[in-house]
């Protein structure tokens, strides 16, 4: 026996709202869906992760964010390796010490890049356009990475980091913070280090980037307003069109 | 100005550098210099060409 079925009155196959640009004027009447409308309207794929560049980019001044997020990524995998082993580890073997090597200069090397990508962004004053949350974002994460890389001083677990736990109680007692802030409690200090911290700074670093995508590269201070590039910045709709 | 290049060294592994009232560990200032030594360079060397596109 065959049933006959009837055939839908709605297609079943991908329909608008499926594809990654719903029309603006969708009814959404959950959380999620309004969530996905805001995130494609701010973000659309081909602005999270773009194939072209406006040519002022094509500068070594442009470069330095990038390689600040190089050397936290080689923190970060590092650090792992530190800790799945242990401070016996890195102090008793030779490997340890090269990973602790590795570990410390990446640090240095982020802390460098970091340092030149803000010289060039404050020159260019980089916060114009609509960027001053992402100008805050990277004042943030360079004040939280100085509390991370502080509290890994602390972690080296030799007299350098005994002598600076113990210069550093006197300014946080004076501060008022030092009885909930013990830099000489190892095992607190361990914590903030490797869990906290950590994820405060990859956080802060991810949304800075996403916000670097969503408001594009600042442009050099001597570029017009009427120039081509930034004209197809701010409307890429209408480039599109163009393209077509 | 009179420039006073001295080691004030407190510990025989840890140089100072000195002009005057200014003191600095030679570590930062080799962190320092390299820093405004890369900014410098960002700012006029020529940043090789991209890949042709069709």
């Amino acid at each position: 026996m065959t049933t006959v079925v009837p055939p839908p009155t709605t297609p079943t196959g991908p329909t608008e709202a499926d594809s990654p640009s719903a029309k603006p004027d969708e009814e959404f009447y959950t959380w999620t869906g309004k969530a996905r409308r805001w995130m494609l309207k701010t973000l659309p794929p081909k602005k999270l992760l773009p194939e072209t560049q406006p040519s002022y980019v094509a500068s070594w001044i442009y470069v330095f964010g990038m390689g600040a997020i190089a050397s936290l990524a080689v923190i970060i995998v590092s650090g792992v390796v530190l800790s799945l082993n242990g401070p016996s580890w890195w102090h008793l073997s030779s490997l340890g010490h090269f990973v602790n090597s590795m570990h410390l200069w990446s640090v240095e090397f982020f802390f460098l890049f970091m340092v030149v990508h803000l010289w060039g962004k404050f020159w260019m004053a980089a916060w114009r356009g609509g960027r001053l949350l992402t100008w805050i974002t990277g004042v943030v994460s360079f004040a939280v990475s100085i509390g991370a890389a502080f509290t890994g001083y602390l972690l080296q677990t030799n007299f350098e980091s005994e002598w600076i736990s113990f210069e550093a109680k006197d300014a946080l007692n004076a501060a008022g913070i030092g009885a909930w802030f013990n830099v000489a409690n190892v095992g607190q200090m361990f914590m903030w280090h490797i869990t906290l911290l950590p994820l405060a700074v990859a956080a802060i670093v991810a949304l800075h980037v996403l916000l670097v995508r969503v408001h594009g590269v600042v442009s050099p201070l001597d570029a017009a307003e009427t120039d081509t590039q930034l004209r197809d910045a701010a409307f890429p709709e209408l480039t599109d069109k163009a393209d077509r | 100005m009179q420039i006073l290049l001295s080691s004030v060294a407190a510990d025989a592994s840890t140089i100072y550098l000195g002009w005057g009232a200014f003191t600095i560990q030679l570590g930062n200032f080799i962190v320092i210099s390299v820093m405004l030594v890369l900014f410098a360079l960002a700012l006029v060397l020529p940043f090789p060409a991209g890949r042709k596109r069709k």
